[in-house]
């Protein structure tokens, strides 16, 4: 069946989950339909924001154009997932920039695929004090920080990386609050 | 006898749909304890669940599928080690609990019941390709140092990323950024080097001498690196264009080697089948030791057959050296190795297709 099949791409939903939905969704037709709707009504709305990448409403989105941020600071993350996690937690006034991926060659995922030119051009344009990269604590995630820090660095602006509060192999949409204050607390600025 | 009084022992084995196993409950006993029973009755199977247990891998099958009694869905296999219950559900994938708590990652429970594991399979630790015997390393740094392990997996993974761009390279693509794969590799690979050289410093200590005593030759052991560890990022900046050709790493802790030496001739090559085997028996043992020397807890060994393939003399002075750990488990059909020590004999039979086992007279498992 397609539907269980399509099911399963979302996180957390496995084969068996897959089916019971499948199935509720047969035998409660007008629940399914009101899902597919809210579905397509989002979708429909739902863009990213040309500045920081993040999925949004308004373009550009609230964050960044709030006045009431610090607007010379700007944490750069993978995916919209982190800045609503960040958010959540409370402990970040800054701007973001949602790169979109991490690099990855074997997904064919090189620097150019993902936001870093339009960072570098945020980075030239705004008046930024700091940068603070809080990709994963993954190989790829490592990996990005450091080509971001060697894109960065001809630039006259602090770049730090969050520290390593953030247990290993976990995403950032996962870690609890607390340790996420430690990360952002304890970040440390990159040195040659 | 001897006085166990660490408590720290496999006391009991659960199994349900492991391998030809539909139901298993056995107690255990501490000391040296004899599996006898013919070919093809289980015994391996048993040392399989125990093994397991420890490091949620066979030492026999690299797929989890195999493990499942032929058709059925899911196996659970359980066992008390001192105070400790692990337990492992599979089922498409593998679910660990210790003591009814359900672990996030596997590695937080890797080793958590410490099994050394002399199998036949261990030749290959000789005879095979410089990778089984990174994996004999590997293996046993990582059942005393969790942190080895990812370390190892974060190496690995940034191989394949950089690997993968020499391959793109290679089909002629640009490509960008190649040189934060060698940083990372080269961060990583840091640690893991330390970690070997200490390990095989180690390893040297101990293996030499109870080689000396099963074999009565003199052994040389010694790490061969895979690279410039003094400073692995030139290298592989320098190395890159021929890489490019390779496409992939020439260098770096995934080429490490270890070389034995017997009487100064190279084992792999000339060595005799029973010598060769003494030398893995040296290793295991070692393995035990080290583990002991840093965890300060006695593994549990296991040793399927190996006992019975060794020559009388050897037998002896084997089960003399086993005597120095708080639990033995050796499955073998053969019912002389009873006269080598004291041993608790339990008997496998095969009835209609299903095990059944005694201990002395009383059957204590049979379903
Ligand atoms: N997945 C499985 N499901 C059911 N039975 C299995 C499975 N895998 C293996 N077996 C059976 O288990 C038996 C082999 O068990 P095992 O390898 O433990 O024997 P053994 O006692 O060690 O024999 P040997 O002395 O020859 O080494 C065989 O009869 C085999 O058919
Ligand atoms: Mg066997
Ligand atoms: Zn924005």
């Amino acid at each position: 069946m397609r539907l269980t099949e399509a099911l399963q791409f979302f996180p957390g939903i496995g084969k068996k989950s897959a089916e019971r939905i499948a199935f509720y969704i047969l035998s409660n037709p007008q629940d399914g339909k009101k899902i597919a709707e809210s579905v397509e009504e989002v979708l429909s709305k739902i863009k990213f924001c040309n500045i920081c990448g993040n999925i949004t409403v308004e373009d550009p989105c609230s964050i960044c154009s709030s006045h009431e941020r610090n607007r010379t600071t700007i944490c750069v993350v993978e995916k919209p997932m982190d800045v609503f996690a960040i958010e959540r937690a409370g402990i970040y006034d800054g701007l973001y920039h949602v790169l979109g991926g991490l690099i990855s060659p074997l997904d064919n995922r090189g620097p150019d695929e993902i936001r870093i030119e339009p960072l570098i051009l945020r980075a030239k344009k705004e008046d930024l004090n700091e940068i603070i990269i809080a990709t994963n604590p993954t190989t790829e995630g490592e990996a990005t920080a450091l080509y971001l820090q060697e894109s960065l660095k001809e630039f006259n602006i602090k770049i730090s990386r969050i520290a390593q509060g953030i247990p290993v192999g976990t995403d950032l949409d996962f870690a609890d609050d607390i340790t996420l204050l430690r990360a952002m607390e304890g970040r440390r600025e990159f040195k040659d | 006898m001897y006085i166990y009084n660490s408590g720290m022992y496999l006391k009991s084995l659960y199994a349900n749909n492991f391998r030809n196993f539909r139901m298993l409950e056995l107690e255990l006993q501490p000391g040296k304890n004899l599996i006898l029973g013919d070919n093809g009755v289980g015994k391996t199977n048993l040392l399989e669940i125990v093994y397991f247990l420890s490091t949620f891998g066979s030492f026999r099958t690299g797929e989890n599928v195999d493990l499942l009694k032929f058709g059925e869905p899911f196996f659970i296999i359980s066992g008390v080690y001192g105070d400790t219950k692990v337990k492992v559900r599979y089922s498409d994938k593998k679910e660990i609990f210790i003591n009814g708590l359900k672990e996030v990652r596997l590695r937080d429970s890797f080793g958590t019941i410490p099994v050394v594991a002399l199998t036949s399979n261990d030749l290959e630790i000789v005879d095979g390709s410089p990778s089984c015997r990174r994996r004999f390393i590997n293996m046993g740094i990582s059942l005393y140092n969790r942190t080895y392990i990812d370390t190892l997996s974060w190496y690995n993974r940034a191989l394949r990323q950089r690997n993968s761009l020499l391959n793109h390279a290679k089909m002629g693509k640009v490509i960008k950024g190649i040189e934060i794969w060698e940083e990372q590799l080269s961060h990583y690979a840091l640690p893991i080097i330390k970690a070997r050289v200490d390990y095989i410093d180690k390893l040297i200590k101990h293996t030499v001498p109870v080689f000396n005593t099963l074999a009565g030759q003199k052994l040389e052991l010694s790490y061969k690196k895979g690279g410039n560890y003094r400073n692995l990022k030139e290298q592989l900046k320098k190395m890159r264009n021929k890489e490019i050709e390779r496409g992939y790493t020439l260098y770096g802790p995934h080429r490490d080697e270890i070389i034995f030496k017997i009487d100064g001739h190279g084992a792999k090559v000339s060595a005799s089948f029973g010598i060769k085997k003494a030398l893995t028996v040296s290793l295991r043992i070692a393995q035990a030791r080290i583990l002991n020397e840093v965890r300060k807890e006695e593994p549990i060994i296991i040793l399927d057959e190996i006992i019975g393939e060794l020559d009388r003399d050897r037998i002896d002075l084997l089960s003399g050296l086993l005597d120095e750990y708080e639990q033995v488990l050796i499955a073998t059909t053969r019912e002389d190795v009873q006269g080598s020590g004291d041993f608790n004999v339990y008997r496998i039979e095969d009835k209609d297709g299903t095990p059944v086992i005694r201990k002395g007279l009383k059957e204590i498992h049979s379903i």
